[in-house]
Protein backbone atom coordinates (compact mmCIF):
# COMPACT_ATOMS: atom_id res chain seq x y z
CA UNK A 1 0.00 0.00 0.00
CA UNK A 2 2.66 2.41 1.22
CA UNK A 3 4.38 1.26 -2.53
CA UNK A 4 1.91 2.92 -4.43
CA UNK A 5 0.74 6.15 -2.98
CA UNK A 6 -2.33 8.25 -4.48
CA UNK A 7 -0.81 10.83 -6.75
CA UNK A 8 -3.49 13.63 -6.05
CA UNK A 9 -3.60 13.19 -2.40
CA UNK A 10 0.25 13.36 -2.25
CA UNK A 11 -0.56 16.57 -4.77
CA UNK A 12 -2.91 17.78 -2.15
CA UNK A 13 -1.02 17.31 0.74
CA UNK A 14 2.35 19.15 -1.23
CA UNK A 15 0.07 22.23 -1.81
CA UNK A 16 -1.13 22.32 2.12
CA UNK A 17 2.49 22.26 3.08
CA UNK A 18 3.51 24.84 0.94
CA UNK A 19 0.25 26.95 2.12
CA UNK A 20 1.15 26.38 5.98
CA UNK A 21 5.08 27.41 5.20
CA UNK A 22 3.44 30.36 3.23
CA UNK A 23 0.85 31.46 6.05
CA UNK A 24 3.83 30.95 8.98
CA UNK A 25 5.81 33.56 6.65
CA UNK A 26 3.00 36.06 6.87
CA UNK A 27 2.61 35.60 10.63
CA UNK A 28 4.19 38.51 12.70
CA UNK A 29 7.98 37.23 13.50
CA UNK A 30 6.78 36.92 17.47
CA UNK A 31 3.72 34.29 16.68
CA UNK A 32 6.60 32.56 13.81
CA UNK A 33 8.97 32.20 16.43
CA UNK A 34 6.62 30.42 19.20
CA UNK A 35 5.03 27.98 16.28
CA UNK A 36 8.57 27.07 14.91
CA UNK A 37 9.92 26.36 18.46
CA UNK A 38 6.79 23.97 19.12
CA UNK A 39 5.99 22.51 15.97
CA UNK A 40 9.86 22.67 14.18
CA UNK A 41 11.80 22.03 16.96
CA UNK A 42 9.49 20.45 19.37
CA UNK A 43 11.22 22.19 22.03
CA UNK A 44 8.82 21.61 25.57
CA UNK A 45 6.76 24.51 27.35
CA UNK A 46 10.25 24.46 29.76
CA UNK A 47 12.57 25.53 26.90
CA UNK A 48 10.61 27.85 25.16
CA UNK A 49 10.84 29.84 28.44
CA UNK A 50 14.40 29.79 29.21
CA UNK A 51 15.03 30.43 25.41
CA UNK A 52 12.55 33.85 25.03
CA UNK A 53 13.19 34.84 28.81
CA UNK A 54 9.32 34.92 29.13
CA UNK A 55 7.33 33.13 32.06
CA UNK A 56 5.18 29.80 31.51
CA UNK A 57 2.09 31.80 31.14
CA UNK A 58 3.20 34.29 28.39
CA UNK A 59 4.28 30.82 26.51
CA UNK A 60 1.28 29.75 26.60
CA UNK A 61 -0.90 32.63 25.89
CA UNK A 62 1.44 33.69 23.42
CA UNK A 63 1.25 30.60 21.65
CA UNK A 64 -2.56 31.05 21.94
CA UNK A 65 -3.14 33.88 20.11
CA UNK A 66 0.02 32.30 17.39
CA UNK A 67 -1.97 29.14 16.85
CA UNK A 68 -5.14 32.02 16.80
CA UNK A 69 -3.61 34.03 13.76
CA UNK A 70 -2.75 30.75 12.22
CA UNK A 71 -5.39 29.71 11.91
CA UNK A 72 -7.26 33.00 10.82
CA UNK A 73 -4.46 33.17 8.84
CA UNK A 74 -5.45 29.86 7.40
CA UNK A 75 -9.01 30.37 6.76
CA UNK A 76 -8.75 33.37 5.26
CA UNK A 77 -5.94 31.16 2.37
CA UNK A 78 -8.36 28.63 1.96
CA UNK A 79 -11.51 30.80 0.98
CA UNK A 80 -9.72 32.98 -1.09
CA UNK A 81 -8.53 29.68 -3.23
CA UNK A 82 -11.90 28.66 -3.13
CA UNK A 83 -13.28 31.31 -4.67
CA UNK A 84 -9.98 31.76 -7.20
CA UNK A 85 -10.81 27.81 -8.23
CA UNK B 1 -17.10 31.45 9.81
CA UNK B 2 -16.56 30.11 13.32
CA UNK B 3 -16.36 33.12 15.63
CA UNK B 4 -20.30 33.74 15.27
CA UNK B 5 -21.98 31.22 17.70
CA UNK B 6 -24.39 33.13 19.45
CA UNK B 7 -24.89 30.66 22.41
CA UNK B 8 -21.63 29.65 23.38
CA UNK B 9 -20.58 33.77 23.84
CA UNK B 10 -23.10 34.06 26.23
CA UNK B 11 -21.80 32.46 29.06
CA UNK B 12 -18.25 33.59 28.26
CA UNK B 13 -19.21 37.71 28.32
CA UNK B 14 -21.28 36.85 31.59
CA UNK B 15 -18.65 35.16 33.35
CA UNK B 16 -16.35 38.04 32.14
CA UNK B 17 -18.69 40.97 33.35
CA UNK B 18 -17.82 40.86 37.49
CA UNK B 19 -13.96 41.40 36.23
CA UNK B 20 -15.58 44.44 33.95
CA UNK B 21 -17.13 45.94 37.01
CA UNK B 22 -13.79 46.07 38.81
CA UNK B 23 -12.50 48.28 36.27
CA UNK B 24 -10.07 46.06 35.11
CA UNK B 25 -7.94 45.55 32.16
CA UNK B 26 -8.33 42.56 30.53
CA UNK B 27 -4.28 42.62 30.29
CA UNK B 28 -4.21 43.13 33.94
CA UNK B 29 -6.50 41.14 34.36
CA UNK B 30 -5.13 38.07 32.53
CA UNK B 31 -1.58 38.47 34.03
CA UNK B 32 -3.35 38.56 37.63
CA UNK B 33 -4.89 35.27 36.33
CA UNK B 34 -1.48 33.73 35.62
CA UNK B 35 -0.04 34.89 38.85
CA UNK B 36 -2.65 32.95 40.73
CA UNK B 37 -2.47 29.67 38.35
CA UNK B 38 1.51 29.84 39.51
CA UNK B 39 1.09 30.06 42.94
CA UNK B 40 -1.85 28.05 42.82
CA UNK B 41 -3.80 30.00 45.22
CA UNK B 42 -6.98 30.25 43.88
CA UNK B 43 -8.64 29.22 40.14
CA UNK B 44 -8.75 31.39 37.21
CA UNK B 45 -12.31 32.51 36.40
CA UNK B 46 -13.35 33.83 32.56
CA UNK B 47 -12.90 32.14 29.17
CA UNK B 48 -10.11 34.75 28.27
CA UNK B 49 -8.45 33.16 31.37
CA UNK B 50 -8.73 29.91 30.39
CA UNK B 51 -7.31 30.69 27.26
CA UNK B 52 -3.34 30.09 27.66
CA UNK B 53 -4.48 27.32 29.54
CA UNK B 54 -6.25 25.72 26.86
CA UNK B 55 -2.77 25.52 25.20
CA UNK B 56 -0.85 24.06 28.00
CA UNK B 57 -3.52 21.17 27.82
CA UNK B 58 -3.69 20.79 23.98
CA UNK B 59 0.53 20.33 24.33
CA UNK B 60 -0.16 18.36 27.84
CA UNK B 61 2.09 20.47 29.65
CA UNK B 62 -0.03 20.94 32.58
CA UNK B 63 -0.08 20.21 35.59
CA UNK B 64 -2.88 17.98 37.27
CA UNK B 65 -4.79 20.42 39.14
CA UNK B 66 -4.71 22.62 35.97
CA UNK B 67 -5.93 20.18 33.71
CA UNK B 68 -8.62 19.39 36.05
CA UNK B 69 -9.68 23.30 36.14
CA UNK B 70 -9.41 23.36 32.40
CA UNK B 71 -11.56 20.31 31.44
CA UNK B 72 -13.89 21.60 34.04
CA UNK B 73 -14.12 25.19 32.29
CA UNK B 74 -14.33 23.21 28.86
CA UNK B 75 -17.25 21.26 29.90
CA UNK B 76 -19.36 24.72 31.00
CA UNK B 77 -18.28 26.49 28.36
CA UNK B 78 -19.42 25.44 24.54
CA UNK B 79 -17.73 28.60 22.80
CA UNK B 80 -14.28 27.27 25.14
CA UNK B 81 -14.70 24.10 23.84
CA UNK B 82 -15.25 25.04 20.07
CA UNK B 83 -12.43 27.21 20.27
CA UNK B 84 -10.31 24.69 21.85
CA UNK B 85 -11.32 22.21 19.04
CA UNK B 86 -10.69 24.42 15.99
CA UNK B 87 -7.38 25.38 17.30
CA UNK B 88 -6.28 21.88 17.61
CA UNK B 89 -7.62 21.04 14.29
CA UNK B 90 -5.64 23.86 12.84
CA UNK B 91 -2.84 23.43 14.91
CA UNK B 92 -2.42 19.86 13.92
CA UNK B 93 -1.79 20.97 10.17
CA UNK B 94 1.61 22.99 11.73
CA UNK B 95 2.33 19.68 12.99
CA UNK B 96 2.64 18.17 10.02
CA UNK B 97 5.80 20.16 8.36
CA UNK B 98 9.27 19.66 8.82
CA UNK B 99 12.28 21.30 7.44
CA UNK B 100 13.03 19.11 4.29
CA UNK B 101 16.99 18.69 4.19
CA UNK B 102 17.67 19.47 0.25
CA UNK B 103 19.43 16.21 -1.55
CA UNK B 104 23.10 16.84 -2.86
CA UNK B 105 21.82 17.53 -5.97
CA UNK B 106 19.75 20.32 -4.78
CA UNK B 107 22.51 22.11 -3.17
CA UNK B 108 24.96 21.77 -6.24
CA UNK B 109 22.76 22.91 -8.44
CA UNK B 110 21.60 25.89 -6.55
CA UNK B 111 25.77 26.45 -5.77
CA UNK B 112 26.60 26.73 -9.46
CA UNK B 113 23.45 28.38 -10.76
CA UNK B 114 25.31 31.21 -12.51
CA UNK B 115 22.62 33.98 -10.75
CA UNK B 116 24.17 32.29 -7.59
CA UNK B 117 27.44 32.06 -8.64
CA UNK B 118 27.90 35.87 -9.48
CA UNK B 119 26.02 37.20 -6.82
CA UNK B 120 27.80 35.39 -4.15
CA UNK B 121 31.15 37.03 -5.92
CA UNK B 122 29.35 40.23 -6.53
CA UNK B 123 31.50 41.65 -3.73
CA UNK B 124 34.79 41.13 -5.41
CA UNK B 125 33.46 41.68 -8.85
CA UNK B 126 32.22 45.23 -7.58
CA UNK B 127 35.62 45.91 -5.80
CA UNK B 128 38.29 44.41 -8.52
CA UNK B 129 36.04 45.99 -11.49
CA UNK B 130 36.41 49.61 -8.97
CA UNK B 131 39.87 49.04 -8.44
CA UNK B 132 40.55 48.56 -12.14
CA UNK B 133 38.61 51.39 -13.45
CA UNK B 134 40.59 53.85 -10.93
CA UNK B 135 44.03 52.17 -11.65
CA UNK B 136 42.79 52.50 -15.47
CA UNK B 137 41.81 55.89 -15.01
CA UNK B 138 45.14 56.71 -12.92
CA UNK B 139 47.15 55.33 -15.63
CA UNK B 140 45.90 57.80 -18.32
CA UNK B 141 45.87 60.68 -16.02
CA UNK B 142 49.74 59.73 -15.48
CA UNK B 143 50.40 59.57 -19.40
CA UNK B 144 48.72 62.83 -19.51
CA UNK B 145 49.33 65.09 -17.12
CA UNK B 146 51.76 64.12 -14.67
CA UNK B 147 52.04 65.52 -10.85
CA UNK B 148 53.76 64.72 -7.85
CA UNK B 149 49.95 64.80 -6.14
CA UNK B 150 48.81 62.40 -8.91
CA UNK B 151 52.45 60.36 -8.41
CA UNK B 152 51.56 60.18 -4.35
CA UNK B 153 47.06 59.83 -5.09
CA UNK B 154 48.07 57.04 -7.38
CA UNK B 155 50.45 55.44 -5.17
CA UNK B 156 48.08 55.32 -2.15
CA UNK B 157 45.84 53.29 -3.95
CA UNK B 158 48.26 51.01 -5.99
CA UNK B 159 49.83 50.30 -1.59
CA UNK B 160 46.26 49.78 -0.64
CA UNK B 161 45.55 47.50 -3.37
CA UNK B 162 48.67 45.48 -3.63
CA UNK B 163 47.75 45.98 1.16
CA UNK B 164 44.57 44.30 0.52
CA UNK B 165 45.66 41.62 -2.02
CA UNK B 166 48.48 40.18 -0.10
CA UNK B 167 45.50 39.66 2.96
CA UNK B 168 43.05 38.34 0.31
CA UNK B 169 45.90 35.69 -0.81
CA UNK B 170 46.95 35.25 3.17
CA UNK B 171 42.90 34.28 3.86
CA UNK B 172 42.94 32.12 0.63
CA UNK B 173 45.55 30.19 1.95
CA UNK B 174 44.56 30.09 5.73
CA UNK B 175 40.82 29.00 4.70
CA UNK B 176 42.19 26.41 1.99
CA UNK B 177 44.13 24.44 4.74
CA UNK B 178 41.79 24.68 7.70
CA UNK B 179 38.34 25.00 5.83
CA UNK B 180 36.11 21.96 6.97
CA UNK B 181 33.74 22.61 4.38
CA UNK B 182 36.47 22.10 1.50
CA UNK B 183 35.25 18.32 0.97
CA UNK B 184 31.80 18.77 1.11
CA UNK B 185 31.85 22.29 -1.27
CA UNK B 186 34.66 21.72 -3.72
CA UNK B 187 32.87 23.79 -6.68
CA UNK B 188 33.42 26.92 -5.13
CA UNK B 189 34.98 28.86 -2.09
CA UNK B 190 32.77 30.46 0.28
CA UNK B 191 35.95 32.37 2.31
CA UNK B 192 36.12 34.63 -0.53
CA UNK B 193 33.14 36.41 0.98
CA UNK B 194 34.60 36.34 4.53
CA UNK B 195 38.15 37.76 3.43
CA UNK B 196 35.90 41.12 1.70
CA UNK B 197 35.20 41.65 5.17
CA UNK B 198 38.32 41.14 6.95
CA UNK B 199 38.70 44.71 8.97
CA UNK B 200 42.48 44.85 7.76
CA UNK B 201 41.51 44.90 4.23
CA UNK B 202 38.63 47.06 4.90
CA UNK B 203 40.86 49.49 6.16
CA UNK B 204 43.58 49.85 3.53
CA UNK B 205 40.38 50.26 1.41
CA UNK B 206 39.10 53.18 3.17
CA UNK B 207 42.84 54.47 3.51
CA UNK B 208 43.24 54.21 -0.32
CA UNK B 209 39.66 55.95 -0.86
CA UNK B 210 40.91 58.51 1.86
CA UNK B 211 45.13 59.19 0.11
CA UNK B 212 42.85 59.52 -3.02
CA UNK B 213 40.29 61.88 -1.50
CA UNK B 214 43.01 64.10 0.22
CA UNK B 215 44.77 64.39 -3.00
CA UNK B 216 42.05 65.47 -4.91
CA UNK B 217 40.82 67.50 -2.07
CA UNK B 218 44.07 69.37 -3.05
CA UNK B 219 43.60 70.49 -6.28
CA UNK B 220 42.39 74.26 -6.45
CA UNK B 221 38.80 75.28 -7.84
CA UNK B 222 39.02 78.15 -10.46
CA UNK B 223 37.12 80.82 -9.24
CA UNK B 224 38.28 83.48 -11.60
CA UNK B 225 35.79 84.03 -14.39
CA UNK B 226 37.25 84.86 -17.86
CA UNK B 227 35.65 85.17 -21.16
CA UNK B 228 37.62 86.25 -24.23
CA UNK B 229 39.98 89.23 -24.21
CA UNK B 230 38.83 92.51 -25.74
CA UNK B 231 40.84 93.14 -29.23
CA UNK B 232 43.53 95.43 -27.66
CA UNK B 233 45.00 92.34 -26.12
CA UNK B 234 45.64 90.53 -30.24
CA UNK B 235 46.19 86.71 -29.07
CA UNK B 236 44.08 83.81 -30.39
CA UNK B 237 41.82 82.19 -28.26
CA UNK B 238 43.09 84.59 -25.25
CA UNK B 239 40.66 84.73 -22.05
CA UNK B 240 40.07 87.99 -19.92
CA UNK B 241 39.35 88.18 -16.21
CA UNK B 242 39.71 90.54 -13.48
CA UNK B 243 39.96 89.76 -9.62
CA UNK B 244 39.17 92.17 -7.08
CA UNK B 245 41.52 92.60 -4.20
CA UNK B 246 41.81 95.13 -1.40
CA UNK B 247 44.24 98.19 -1.91
CA UNK B 248 44.75 97.66 1.67
CA UNK B 249 45.00 93.69 1.74
CA UNK B 250 46.40 93.90 5.59
CA UNK B 251 43.41 95.92 6.87
CA UNK B 252 41.11 94.34 4.60
CA UNK B 253 38.40 96.51 4.21
CA UNK B 254 37.77 99.87 1.73
CA UNK B 255 38.77 100.08 -1.72
CA UNK B 256 39.50 97.42 -4.28
CA UNK B 257 41.71 97.22 -7.80
CA UNK B 258 40.33 95.06 -10.04
CA UNK B 259 43.42 93.60 -11.42
CA UNK B 260 43.20 92.66 -15.10
CA UNK B 261 44.10 88.94 -15.51
CA UNK B 262 44.76 87.42 -18.99
CA UNK B 263 45.43 84.29 -19.90
CA UNK B 264 47.25 82.67 -23.54
CA UNK B 265 45.69 79.56 -23.94
CA UNK B 266 48.52 76.36 -24.88
CA UNK B 267 49.10 75.67 -28.36
CA UNK B 268 49.40 72.00 -28.05
CA UNK B 269 46.68 69.85 -27.28
CA UNK B 270 47.80 68.91 -24.06
CA UNK B 271 48.23 71.66 -21.58
CA UNK B 272 50.03 70.88 -18.45
CA UNK B 273 49.06 71.90 -15.28
CA UNK B 274 51.47 74.45 -14.23
CA UNK B 275 51.26 77.94 -16.63
CA UNK B 276 54.26 80.71 -17.05
CA UNK B 277 53.24 83.71 -15.54
CA UNK B 278 55.17 87.11 -16.63
CA UNK B 279 56.02 89.64 -14.63
CA UNK B 280 57.10 92.94 -16.48
CA UNK B 281 59.64 95.71 -15.98
CA UNK B 282 59.68 98.54 -14.98
CA UNK B 283 58.30 99.11 -12.27
CA UNK B 284 55.18 100.21 -14.25
CA UNK B 285 54.86 98.28 -17.19
CA UNK B 286 51.79 96.39 -18.11
CA UNK B 287 52.37 92.55 -18.13
CA UNK B 288 49.32 92.23 -20.66
CA UNK B 289 52.22 94.78 -22.76
CA UNK B 290 53.53 91.27 -23.39
CA UNK B 291 51.35 89.48 -24.93
CA UNK B 292 52.85 89.84 -28.05
CA UNK B 293 56.18 88.80 -26.84
CA UNK B 294 54.99 85.67 -25.32
CA UNK B 295 52.91 85.12 -28.54
CA UNK B 296 56.18 85.41 -31.07
CA UNK B 297 59.08 84.40 -28.73
CA UNK B 298 57.76 82.07 -26.13
CA UNK B 299 56.29 79.70 -28.77
CA UNK B 300 57.95 76.54 -27.21
CA UNK B 301 57.12 77.37 -24.23
CA UNK B 302 53.11 77.99 -25.13
CA UNK B 303 53.32 74.82 -26.63
CA UNK B 304 52.47 73.26 -23.31
CA UNK B 305 51.76 75.94 -21.60
CA UNK B 306 49.15 78.43 -20.39
CA UNK B 307 50.66 82.39 -20.03
CA UNK B 308 49.29 84.52 -17.58
CA UNK B 309 49.59 88.32 -17.86
CA UNK B 310 48.58 90.03 -14.71
CA UNK B 311 48.41 93.71 -14.27
CA UNK B 312 50.33 94.56 -11.46
CA UNK B 313 48.46 96.78 -9.17
CA UNK B 314 49.02 100.63 -10.42
CA UNK B 315 49.84 99.32 -14.11
CA UNK B 316 48.09 98.75 -17.41
CA UNK B 317 44.15 97.77 -16.30
CA UNK B 318 44.70 97.76 -12.63
CA UNK B 319 44.43 101.00 -11.14
CA UNK B 320 47.26 102.71 -13.82
CA UNK B 321 48.80 105.27 -11.99
CA UNK B 322 50.03 107.26 -15.30
CA UNK B 323 51.64 110.31 -15.64
CA UNK B 324 51.89 110.26 -19.41
CA UNK B 325 55.69 110.07 -19.33
CA UNK B 326 56.46 108.11 -22.56
CA UNK B 327 58.42 109.24 -25.69
CA UNK B 328 56.03 111.75 -27.34
CA UNK B 329 55.33 113.26 -24.11
CA UNK B 330 56.46 116.91 -23.76
CA UNK B 331 57.95 116.19 -20.09
CA UNK B 332 61.51 115.78 -22.17
CA UNK B 333 61.75 119.42 -23.30
CA UNK B 334 61.48 120.56 -19.67
CA UNK B 335 64.46 121.38 -17.36
CA UNK B 336 64.91 119.02 -14.83
CA UNK B 337 63.44 120.86 -12.01
CA UNK B 338 59.90 121.78 -13.96
CA UNK B 339 60.38 117.91 -14.67
CA UNK B 340 59.86 117.08 -10.80
CA UNK B 341 57.80 119.65 -10.35
CA UNK B 342 55.51 118.29 -13.05
CA UNK B 343 56.04 114.96 -11.25
CA UNK B 344 54.90 115.84 -7.80
CA UNK B 345 51.90 117.68 -9.54
CA UNK B 346 50.77 114.25 -11.24
CA UNK B 347 51.11 112.27 -8.00
CA UNK B 348 49.34 114.60 -5.90
CA UNK B 349 46.10 114.07 -8.33
CA UNK B 350 46.35 110.23 -8.74
CA UNK B 351 44.04 108.37 -6.77
CA UNK B 352 45.95 105.90 -4.78
CA UNK B 353 47.72 105.50 -1.51
CA UNK B 354 50.75 104.82 -3.01
CA UNK B 355 51.71 103.02 0.50
CA UNK B 356 50.10 100.05 -0.69
CA UNK B 357 51.95 99.79 -4.49
CA UNK B 358 54.95 97.66 -3.45
CA UNK B 359 56.36 94.81 -4.78
CA UNK B 360 55.55 92.69 -1.98
CA UNK B 361 51.98 93.67 -1.99
CA UNK B 362 51.73 93.39 -5.67
CA UNK B 363 53.16 89.31 -5.30
CA UNK B 364 50.56 88.56 -2.53
CA UNK B 365 47.91 90.05 -5.34
CA UNK B 366 49.45 87.70 -7.89
CA UNK B 367 49.30 84.59 -5.36
CA UNK B 368 45.21 85.72 -5.22
CA UNK B 369 45.61 85.00 -8.98
CA UNK B 370 47.08 81.73 -8.79
CA UNK B 371 44.47 80.35 -6.61
CA UNK B 372 41.61 81.94 -8.05
CA UNK B 373 42.69 80.65 -11.42
CA UNK B 374 43.26 77.39 -9.72
CA UNK B 375 46.44 76.43 -9.78
CA UNK B 376 48.85 74.32 -7.63
CA UNK B 377 51.88 75.51 -8.96
CA UNK B 378 53.52 77.79 -11.34
CA UNK B 379 55.75 78.84 -13.42
CA UNK B 380 57.76 82.53 -13.48
CA UNK B 381 59.47 84.48 -16.18
CA UNK B 382 60.57 87.94 -15.42
CA UNK B 383 62.15 90.71 -16.99
CA UNK B 384 64.22 93.45 -15.82
CA UNK B 385 62.10 94.37 -12.42
CA UNK B 386 60.21 91.41 -13.08
CA UNK B 387 63.31 89.68 -11.72
CA UNK B 388 62.72 91.38 -9.05
CA UNK B 389 59.12 91.01 -8.97
CA UNK B 390 59.96 87.09 -9.76
CA UNK B 391 62.42 87.07 -5.95
CA UNK B 392 60.25 88.42 -3.98
CA UNK B 393 56.87 86.16 -4.66
CA UNK B 394 59.63 83.17 -4.25
CA UNK B 395 60.70 84.63 -1.21
CA UNK B 396 56.90 84.87 -0.20
CA UNK B 397 55.40 82.12 -1.84
CA UNK B 398 57.75 79.33 -2.46
CA UNK B 399 55.77 76.47 -2.58
CA UNK B 400 53.99 77.16 -5.16
CA UNK B 401 56.99 77.64 -7.94
CA UNK B 402 57.70 74.96 -10.04
CA UNK B 403 60.56 77.06 -11.84
CA UNK B 404 61.54 80.97 -12.65
CA UNK B 405 63.22 82.52 -15.49
CA UNK B 406 65.03 85.64 -14.63
CA UNK B 407 66.03 87.48 -17.48
CA UNK B 408 68.29 90.65 -17.38
CA UNK B 409 68.58 90.34 -13.70
CA UNK B 410 67.94 93.58 -10.71
CA UNK B 411 68.60 91.98 -7.49
CA UNK B 412 66.80 93.44 -4.71
CA UNK B 413 70.26 94.66 -3.58
CA UNK B 414 70.80 97.08 -6.32
CA UNK B 415 68.91 100.56 -6.41
CA UNK B 416 66.85 99.99 -9.69
CA UNK B 417 67.25 102.85 -11.51
CA UNK B 418 70.57 104.84 -10.31
CA UNK B 419 73.03 102.40 -12.80
CA UNK B 420 71.29 102.62 -15.81
CA UNK B 421 72.59 105.64 -17.43
CA UNK B 422 76.09 104.54 -16.97
CA UNK B 423 75.48 101.30 -17.62
CA UNK B 424 73.39 101.77 -20.63
CA UNK B 425 76.61 104.27 -21.96
CA UNK B 426 78.92 101.21 -21.17
CA UNK B 427 76.46 98.70 -23.17
CA UNK B 428 76.49 100.88 -26.27
CA UNK B 429 80.39 101.18 -25.93
CA UNK B 430 81.27 97.56 -25.56
CA UNK B 431 78.87 97.18 -29.15
CA UNK B 432 80.62 100.12 -30.49
CA UNK B 433 84.01 98.28 -29.80
CA UNK B 434 83.25 94.82 -30.85
CA UNK B 435 81.95 96.15 -33.74
CA UNK B 436 84.71 98.39 -35.07
CA UNK B 437 87.07 94.73 -34.18
CA UNK B 438 84.60 93.15 -36.75
CA UNK B 439 85.70 93.55 -40.69
CA UNK B 440 82.20 93.09 -41.71
CA UNK B 441 80.52 95.28 -39.00
CA UNK B 442 83.26 98.15 -39.15
CA UNK B 443 82.35 98.19 -43.41
CA UNK B 444 79.17 97.80 -43.54
CA UNK B 445 78.92 101.69 -40.77
CA UNK B 446 76.86 104.03 -42.69
CA UNK B 447 77.51 107.11 -41.84
CA UNK B 448 80.04 106.02 -40.03
CA UNK B 449 79.94 106.57 -36.24
CA UNK B 450 83.10 104.51 -34.57
CA UNK B 451 86.12 105.92 -35.42
CA UNK B 452 88.59 103.42 -37.34
CA UNK B 453 90.49 101.34 -35.06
Amino acid sequence: MQGAPDPSAQLEQEEEQQRVWRLLHELKPEHREILAMKYLNGQPYEEIANVLAIPRGTVMSRLYAARKAFRQAHERSVKIAATEA
Amino acid sequence: MMHGKPEGQRPAQEERAPKRDGVMASRDALQQVLGRVQDRASQPQSCEDFQPLMMGLMDQELTPEESVAVNDHLTRCQSCREEFEHLRESSGRLASISFIEPTDEVLEGFWKHPYNALERNAGIYLVLGGLATLLLYGGYLFTTSFSWELFLTGGGVVISWLAMAALFLRQRLRTSKTDPYKDRISSGDDGRSRTLVHPLSMAAFILAFLVSGLASGEAAEPTLELTACSEELDVTGAQCGTLDVYEDRAAGTGRRIALHVAVLPALGNETLPDPLFMLAGGPGQAASELADLAEHHLRRIRNHREIVLVDQRGTGDSNNLDCGVDADSTYFSLDADSFVDAMRDCLAGLDADLRLYTTPIAMDDLEDVRVALGYDSINLWGGSYGTRAVLVYLRRHEEHVRTVIVDGLAPPAIRLPLWVGEDAHRALELVFRDCAADRECNAAQSPRIIPSG
